[in-house]
C-alpha cells in the first residue's frame, strides 16, 4: 500500500494543492493574483517528486501502478504542457473572483491525465479519466455564463459521460474476458490463451473480446474526438473562452491516446487484427472529415477544432501500426530507418502537437483586446505587421501542424506515414489497407497545409485593418515564446525520437509468467486456475 | 464471419427487447385521459397550486450535497465491515483504515467549501 | 433459480445498455438524458457484477461497480448543478432549445 502510495507522489502532490486550493477559497485570505503563482509551484513540486521517484523506484513491477518508461515520458510531458496552460491564465485569473477553484481544477484535469498514463487497473484507468472529465465540465462553466459556454458545456458534459459509459461497457466484456482488472495480468492470460491455439493470422479470439474492443474505441473516440464520435468539438470550442478551447484540444485527447495505448495495444493480446482494421476506418475517416471540413471555416476556433481532429487522426495511424508490430513477427520498428515503431511515433506526434496547439491557443488568449474574443479569422489580418513576433511564432506553430520540415511535425507525421508503409509481409490483404492508410495521410497533409498556409497568408500578406491591442498579458506572451522554443528545440527531434523509440521497444508491462510476482498478482493469479480459457 | 454471429444475435435480441418494450406499453397501455388520471399524484393531497412554483435554490444545492453523502456510505460500509479481517490485499489494516480517513477528508473539504460559501444559510 | 446463468445477467445487462442508449438519443429533457445515462452506467455494472458472482473470479468486478455507482452521483451532481443554470437562463432544461452553435 505504501509503495503504492509512493508511485503516485506527483499525482498525490497536484491532488493535495487542489484541495489546499479549494479550502484556501473558502476562507479566502489569499490574494487573488497569487494562486496562479503556487499553481506553478506546485507543478514544479510535482516534477521534483517524479524527478525523485525516476531515481528511486525502479522500472518495473506489476502493482496497481504502472512503473515503465510510457508513464515517466508521459507525465513529464503533462507537466510541462501543464506549466504552459497555467502560466498563459496568468493575467486573466489575477483578478477573477474563482482564481483559485480555476486552478485546482486545472491542477486536477493535470493530475487525471498522469493517473490514467500510470493506470495498470481498468478502475484507476477509469478513475482517471473521469478526473480529466469531471473538472473540465466546471472550467467550460467557471468564466463564461452566456447562452453559447452553457450550451457548450452540455453538449460536452452528456457526450463525455456517454462516452464513460461505453467505456464502461467495454470494460466490463475485458473483466470478463480475463477476469483480471489489473491490465498486465490480462496481458498475461491472454498471450497464454494465445500461445495455446497459436498461428498467423490471428483469429480474433472471442466474441467478448471483439465486443469490448468496439466499445473501447468507441468511448475513447469520443475522448480524442475521432470522426464519427467528433461533432461535439466545433461546438465546444466555439463555445467557450481560448483556454478551454486549448486544453480540450490537449488533455482529454492525450489522455484518451494514453488510455488506448494501455488498454488496446498493451493488454489485448490477440485481438490485433479486428483492432488494426477498427483503428484504420477510424483514421481514414478521421484525418478526411476534419481536414476536409477545416477547410470550410471561418471561426478561429471551430478551425482549430476540425484541424485538432485531423490530428487524433494521424496519430490513430500510429495506433493501428502499432497493432500490426505487436503481433508481427517480422516487425521491424521502423529500425533501418531510425524511426520510430508505431505507439512512439503517436507518442511524439501528441507531444508536438500538444505544444503547437498550446502555443496557438496562447495566441489566441494573448490577443485579444478587454472583452472580445478573437473569433473570424479576419481578426488576425495583418498581423505580421503590428505584432510581428507573436506573428511568427503563431507562423511557426501553423508550419508545424502542417508538416512543413524541419519544424517537428514533419517529423511526427514522418514518423507515422513510414510506419504505415513498412507494414510488409501483411498476410492478408491488410497490407494494402496500410498502404491506402498512408496515401490517405499524405493527401491530407495536402489539405491540411493548405488552410493552415491560408492563415498564415492572412497574418503575412494583408495589410491590418485595425491595430490590436492585446489584453492577454506577459505571461501568455511569454506561453508563447516559450512554446516556440521548445517546438524550434524539437525541430532536432533526435533525443526525443530515440527517447519514445525507448518507450515502445520496452512496454513495461511484465508477461505473467514473471518469476517474482508481487502479492497483488498472485491474489489474482489464484483464481486463474478457475478461469477456464476464454 | 460466424465468429461475429452471436454479436449480431446479441445486439438484435438486445435491440428487440428495448424497442418491443417501448412499443407495447405505447400499445397495450390503456389510456383514460380523466381529470383524476392527469394529476401529478392520483393518490394523497389534492395539489394546491402549481409545480412549477419557484422554490428557493438552496433546496436545490442541498439536494445535490445529500446526493454526494448519501453515496459515500457505499464505501464506508464495505470497509466497515471487512477491516476488522486483518488479511487485506492492499495491507495492514491500518493502512486501510488511513486509507478511508484520507477520502472522508477530501469529502470534508468539499463540505467545508460549500459551508463557507454559504449553501446552509437560510434566509 | 437454477436456470439463471451468466447469459441471463449479460441479456438483462444489453437491454439495460440499449435502453439508456435509445433514452439518450431520444429524449429532449436533460434530466431524461441523465436517466439515460444512468441506464447504461448500470448495465455496465450488471455486467461487472455478473462476471464477478458466475465465474468466480473474485471481488473486483463488485468492487468495481461499487466505484462507478459513487462516480455516477458525482457526475449527476455536476449535471444537476448544470441543468440548474441551463433552466436560469433559458428557462427550460430541453437541450434541443440551446441552438446557439449552429452543428
Amino acid at each position: 500500500m505504501t509503495e503504492t502510495v509512493m508511485l503516485v507522489l506527483p499525482q498525490t502532490v497536484l491532488g493535495l494543492l487542489a484541495c489546499l486550493f479549494i479550502l484556501g477559497a473558502s476562507f479566502g485570505s489569499i490574494p487573488r493574483g497569487s494562486w496562479n503563482s503556487w499553481a506553478l509551484l506546485g507543478l514544479v513540486a510535482a516534477g521534483c517528486t517524479l524527478h525523485f521517484l525516476s531515481d528511486a523506484v525502479p522500472l518495473g513491477g506489476t502493482t496497481a501502478v504502472a512503473v515503465d518508461s510510457l508513464s515517466r515520458g508521459f507525465q513529464w510531458g503533462c507537466l510541462i504542457i501543464g506549466a504552459l496552460f497555467v502560466l498563459m491564465a496568468r493575467e486573466s485569473q489575477a483578478k477573477s473572483e474563482t482564481a483559485a477553484e480555476f486552478h485546482a481544477l486545472v491542477l486536477l484535469v493535470i493530475c487525471g491525465m498522469m493517473l490514467v498514463s500510470a493506470a495498470n487497473e481498468l478502475i484507476l484507468l477509469f478513475l482517471g479519466l473521469e478526473l480529466v472529465s469531471i473538472p473540465t465540465y466546471v472550467l467550460l462553466y467557471l468564466d463564461r455564463r452566456d447562452y453559447a459556454a452553457q450550451e457548450a458545456t452540455t453538449k460536452y458534459f452528456l457526450l463525455s459521460i456517454l462516452s464513460a459509459a461505453l467505456l464502461l461497457y467495454g470494460f466490463a466484456f475485458v473483466y470478463g474476458l480475463t477476469g483480471t482488472t489489473h491490465l498486465s495480468v490480462a496481458r498475461g492470460i491472454l498471450t497464454d490463451a494465445y500461445a495455446v491455439a497459436p498461428g498467423l493470422p490471428p483469429t480474433g479470439g472471442s466474441v467478448l473480446g471483439v465486443v469490448a474492443l468496439v466499445l473501447i474505441f468507441a468511448g475513447l473516440g469520443f475522448k480524442v474526438a475521432a470522426v464519427p464520435f467528433h461533432f461535439y468539438a466545433p461546438d465546444v470550442y466555439q463555445g467557450t473562452t481560448p483556454f478551454n478551447a486549448g486544453l480540450l484540444a490537449v488533455a482529454p485527447k492525450a489522455a484518451g491516446f494514453v488510455a488506448m495505448i494501455r488498454v488496446l495495444s498493451e493488454t489485448m493480446v490477440g485481438f490485433e487484427v479486428p483492432a488494426e482494421r477498427v483503428a484504420i476506418i477510424l483514421a481514414m475517416i478521421t484525418m478526411t472529415g476534419g481536414n476536409v471540413l477545416a477547410l470550410l471555416q471561418t471561426n478561429v476556433r471551430r478551425l482549430l477544432a476540425y484541424s485538432s481532429i485531423a490530428h487524433a487522426g494521424y496519430m490513430l495511424i500510429g495506433i493501428a501500426v502499432g497493432f500490426w508490430e505487436a503481433w508481427n513477427p517480422q516487425r521491424s520498428l521502423g529500425g533501418e530507418t531510425g524511426l520510430p515503431g508505431g505507439i512512439s511515433a503517436t507518442l511524439f506526434y501528441l507531444f508536438v502537437y500538444s505544444l503547437a496547439s498550446a502555443g496557438l491557443f496562447a495566441v489566441l488568449i494573448y490577443l485579444p483586446r478587454p472583452g472580445r474574443q478573437i473569433e473570424h479569422i479576419d481578426d488576425l489580418t495583418g498581423l505580421g505587421r503590428t505584432q510581428p513576433l507573436l506573428a511568427i511564432a503563431a507562423a511557426l506553430f501553423l508550419f508545424s501542424m502542417a508538416g512543413i520540415p524541419p519544424l517537428p511535425g514533419f517529423w511526427g507525421k514522418l514518423s507515422l506515414f513510414m510506419g504505415a508503409l513498412n507494414v510488409r509481409s501483411a498476410p492478408d490483404t491488410l497490407h494494402y489497407g496500410f498502404l491506402a492508410l498512408a496515401i490517405v495521410g499524405a493527401i491530407n497533409a495536402a489539405i491540411g497545409a493548405a488552410y493552415y498556409l491560408r492563415l498564415v497568408a492572412i497574418m503575412f500578406l494583408q495589410d491590418p485593418i485595425s491595430v490590436p491591442q492585446p489584453s492577454g498579458g506577459k505571461p501568455a506572451f511569454a506561453a508563447v515564446l516559450l512554446a516556440a522554443a521548445l517546438s524550434l528545440a524539437l525541430s532536432w527531434p533526435k533525443p526525443l525520437l530515440s527517447y519514445v523509440n525507448g518507450i515502445g521497444e520496452r512496454p513495461g508491462v511484465v508477461a505473467a509468467g514473471d518469476p517474482d510476482p508481487p502479492v497483488y498478482t498472485t491474489k489474482v493469479n489464484k483464481h486463474r486456475t478457475e478461469v477456464g480459457s476464454p | 464471419m460466424s465468429d461475429y454471429l452471436p454479436i449480431f444475435l446479441f445486439t438484435a435480441v438486445a435491440t428487440g427487447m428495448a424497442v418491443s418494450i417501448i412499443v407495447i406499453a405505447h400499445l397495450i397501455g390503456p389510456v383514460k385521459r380523466t381529470a383524476v388520471k392527469e394529476m401529478p399524484y392520483e393518490s394523497g393531497m389534492d395539489p394546491v397550486h402549481s409545480a412549477r412554483k419557484r422554490f428557493p435554490i438552496n433546496f436545490y444545492l442541498l439536494a445535490i450535497e445529500f446526493l454526494v453523502f448519501d453515496v459515500e456510505l457505499l464505501f464506508l460500509y464495505p470497509w466497515a465491515v471487512s477491516l476488522g479481517g486483518g488479511n487485506h490485499a492492499f495491507g495492514e489494516g491500518h493502512a486501510v483504515f488511513w486509507a478511508v480517513m484520507v477520502f472522508l477528508g477530501i469529502l470534508t473539504v468539499g463540505f467545508v467549501y460549500t459551508w463557507r460559501k454559504g449553501v446552509f444559510k437560510w434566509n | 433459480m437454477e436456470g439463471v446463468g451468466l447469459t441471463e445477467y449479460l441479456v438483462v445487462a444489453g437491454i439495460l445498455f440499449v435502453s439508456g442508449v435509445v433514452c439518450m438519443a431520444t429524449k429532449r429533457n436533460a434530466i431524461g438524458v441523465l436517466m439515460g445515462v444512468e441506464l447504461v452506467l448500470n448495465g455496465a455494472n450488471v455486467n461487472f457484477v455478473a462476471f464477478s458472482r458466475y465465474t468466480k473470479l473474485g471481488l473486483d468486478g463488485q468492487v468495481i461497480s461499487l466505484f462507478v455507482i459513487v462516480l455516477a452521483a458525482a457526475e449527476a451532481a455536476v449535471a444537476l448543478a448544470i441543468a440548474l443554470n441551463f433552466y436560469n437562463n433559458h428557462l427550460t432544461i430541453d437541450v434541443d432549445r440551446g441552438d446557439e452553435l449552429k452543428g
